[in-house]
């Protein structure tokens, strides 16, 4: 077999060793406000803002930004769900020539005082609702967190007419900027070339692991942009089907995720599409709006399309204005895949990839062979490669299984603060180990089987045993516990915890857990069954043994369903 | 042959103590590798479980003076198979304490005519993978997270002093 058998299976005009854009990712909202600034950019509740007006407001942000002391080597926070801020403060922080930093509203408030100090936070933009202001309120003054910019819905009345006379980006003696204060301004921002786009870190996006606190990735201004043009590339086919100028989104996938912000938001400003904005997986309300509003491009999680086939009224919607779907996160049922073509007309793409590699990696050709299973192929520019998972310093070859290995100009500079981080994932020869592990046929297409790190997937989102199981710990009756994942017809998996208690410590309920539990982990990650034993199962030297429990629970859903 | 000053000998329940003393040291990720679960204390009964004779477990520990530096075990699955289990003090890491257990385990699972020594993991225990290539073990499964490692007695032969 080649060394890169995927090439023949690109649908022309789509090319693998097609040109990348690697460039600075606020030149994308540029660019859109050039190309189509009267073309509306956002909407959000039933307002709306063209490329133009979202541009004009993204330097007023720069310019509040630089106000506040952001620059070069400066990490701003953003701490929101899917509204308008998000969108214009991302740019602005960028445009400022900042780095962002995404923090996730479903993080435990150890994790995000962890992100805060590790991150080096010095400003972070969040809403006044009680969500998320009072989390970091209460961490305002940790680490170089000084500055805390606060916009509320209430904003969003103006919006997005904003007045650009007033206070300016003054700081009040608590360390607060109302949001519309940062916009008070006439956007005349200092610029500042960001020299070599591959050096420069735009994004830190942390990402979670078997071991320890989150880490952050450092995404680069290449990583982010390559992956945008990469995504753009498995788009094309002829004749084409997305027109630049003329689509439009969903956006419900959280904008703090990765997934979401390169995938749906960056390629979306590389269009010019619109982008609807949902803060939360309403299934009405995203029904409703992909009907009503003739949304023509839509990514999601598998939990996601899931739940909208099982709409009830699904049979009387007309979704046919549906020119491109993907699904990532997690693996995508083939009956869900079927599914959705059959409601829609339109294919529900599957790829994977990952935080570290901004996320793009393997796509599914809109044209190409179709292979139940499948991942897709490579991306433009990346290479895959199998490490042997039992001596991870050489490769197998092509078609035998291995851990994924993946170079291109879309894998991350590195772990932020963690060189040590960092070396344990890259290969001799610059590969990124992955994990996953797969194998490829001779089309070039990968087929994920197996996963070397102890992670769950839960509705989208990794999860890792490891954390729930520290968590569970510090519950004063628990002596040992054990963390595996459970299938969950709607999330994929879920965390079940086998608990052995200590002596004479009472068992509790899975609600009195969870209320133990929360804040100590996010809410992606809250177990969801218990069990209680006497003691865990154990090897001879008496390390747990998951693998037994994995194999019981097995053993008792195949029992259950034949009936015994 | 041990680092000058080490001893190596079987464990016994006299050492009860000493092998507290050395889990104590250890820090959570170490306790993790070890146990594969994030043990917060150490049950008297688990600890003398590792140092009291017994005819499915060979023990091994070290010391430096009266300073206890590591302790090994070797549990007898069969006949032929035994599995591994290290831990080293913190503070007494890479200076041979772990090869030296080992090997002393090796010695004595070769005299019993032992063939296989096996060691499930952490993918995340890099200390242990250097130890474990160095002492000649390969990678037999890895999954879920787990390594399991490795080495036929039979064949085996001393690995040289780093």
């Amino acid at each position: 077999m080649s060394e890169t058998p995927w090439i023949a299976s690109y649908p022309a005009p789509a090319r693998w060793d097609a040109p990348l854009d690697l460039g600075p990712v606020q030149a994308l909202l540029d660019d859109a406000a050039e190309r189509f600034g009267d073309r509306p950019a956002v909407e959000f509740m039933g307002k709306r803002a063209t490329y133009g007006q979202l541009h004009a407001l993204a330097n007023r942000a720069a310019k509040g930004f630089q106000q506040l002391g952001v620059g070069p080597g400066v990490h701003v926070g953003l701490y929101l769900p899917n509204t308008p801020h998000y969108l214009v403060a991302f740019f602005g922080v960028l445009k400022a020539g900042g780095t962002v930093v995404n923090y996730s509203p479903l993080d435990a408030a150890q994790v995000l005082a962890h992100k805060v100090v590790d991150s080096e936070t010095s400003v972070l933009v969040t809403l006044d609702v009680p969500t998320l202001l009072p989390q970091m309120e209460a961490l305002l003054g940790t680490g170089r967190f000084t500055t805390l910019v606060v916009g509320g819905l209430a904003d969003l009345a103006a919006f997005p007419a904003y007045a650009d006379v007033g206070t300016g980006g003054a700081v009040s003696q608590e360390g607060r900027v109302p949001f519309q204060a940062l916009l008070a301004n006439d956007g005349a921002y200092q610029p500042h070339p960001i020299g070599d786009p591959s050096a420069t870190i735009a994004v830190l996006q942390y990402t979670g692991g078997t071991t320890g606190l989150p880490k952050g990735a450092m995404l680069t201004h290449a990583n982010l942009t390559a992956a945008t043009s990469q995504f753009m590339e498995t788009t094309k086919v002829e004749p084409p089907v997305l027109v630049p100028g003329e689509e439009r989104t969903l956006l419900v996938l959280p904008l703090f995720h990765i997934y979401s912000l390169t995938a749906c938001m960056l390629l979306c400003v590389r269009l010019g599409a619109e982008m609807i904005l949902h803060t939360r997986f309403d299934l009405e309300a995203v029904v409703n709006d992909l009907a009503a509003k003739h949304v023509t491009i839509f990514l999601g999680v598998p939990t996601m399309f899931t739940a909208l086939l099982a709409y009830p009224g699904l049979a009387e919607l007309d979704l046919t204005s549906m020119k491109y779907a993907g699904s990532g996160g997690a693996p995508l049922p083939l009956e869900v895949q079927h599914r959705f073509r059959a409601v829609t007309g339109c294919e529900l793409n599957e790829g994977w990839g990952m935080t570290e590699t901004s996320p793009s990696g393997t796509f599914y050709p809109m044209h190409g062979k179709r292979k139940a299973g499948s991942c897709g192929i490579p991306v433009p520019q990346a290479m895959l490669k199998f490490a042997s998972v039992t001596d991870p310093a050489t490769y197998v070859p092509l078609g035998e299984r291995g851990e994924i290995c993946i170079k291109g100009p879309n894998v991350m500079k590195g772990y932020w603060h963690n060189p040590q981080a960092t070396a344990d994932v890259m290969t001799a020869d610059g590969f990124l180990r992955t994990g996953d592990v797969a194998y490829m046929d001779a089309d070039g297409y990968v087929f994920i089987v197996d996963r070397i790190k102890d992670m769950l997937l839960c509705g989208g989102y990794n999860v890792y045993p490891r954390n729930i199981e520290e968590a569970i710990y510090t519950h004063p009756g628990v002596a040992e516990v054990s963390v595996i994942g459970i299938p969950d017809e709607y999330r994929g998996q879920s965390p079940k915890a086998f608990i052995a208690l200590r002596s004479g410590a009472a068992p509790f309920t899975i609600d009195e857990l969870k209320e133990f539990l929360k804040d100590k982990l996010g809410k992606h990650e809250m177990v969801q069954v218990i069990e209680f034993r006497e003691s865990l199962p154990k090897t001879a030297v008496g390390k747990i043994l998951k693998t037994a429990l994995y194999e019981e629970e097995a053993q008792r859903r195949a029992a259950a369903t034949a009936g015994v | 042959m041990n680092p000058p000053g080490m001893l190596v000998r079987p464990i016994a329940p006299s050492d009860e103590a000493a092998y507290l003393a050395i889990l104590e040291t250890t820090s959570a990720e170490d306790r993790y590798c070890r146990f594969f679960h994030a043990v917060d204390h150490f049950d008297p009964n688990e600890v003398r479980h590792f140092v009291e004779e017994r005819s499915d477990m060979i023990g091994m520990i070290a010391f430096e003076g009266a300073a206890p530096l590591g302790a090994a075990h070797a549990a007898l699955l069969d006949e032929r198979t035994a599995e591994l289990a290290i831990v080293v003090a913190r503070g007494e890491r890479h200076h041979g304490v772990g090869a030296a257990m080992l090997e002393a385990l090796i010695v004595e699972l070769k005299r019993r005519r032992y063939q296989r020594l096996i060691a499930c993991a952490l993918r995340e225990n890099t200390p242990f993978g250097t130890l474990a290539k160095h002492a000649g073990f390969t990678i037999e499964k890895a999954d879920g997270g787990t390594v399991r490692w490795v080495l036929s007695l039979s064949s085996h032969e001393p690995a040289p002093s780093p």
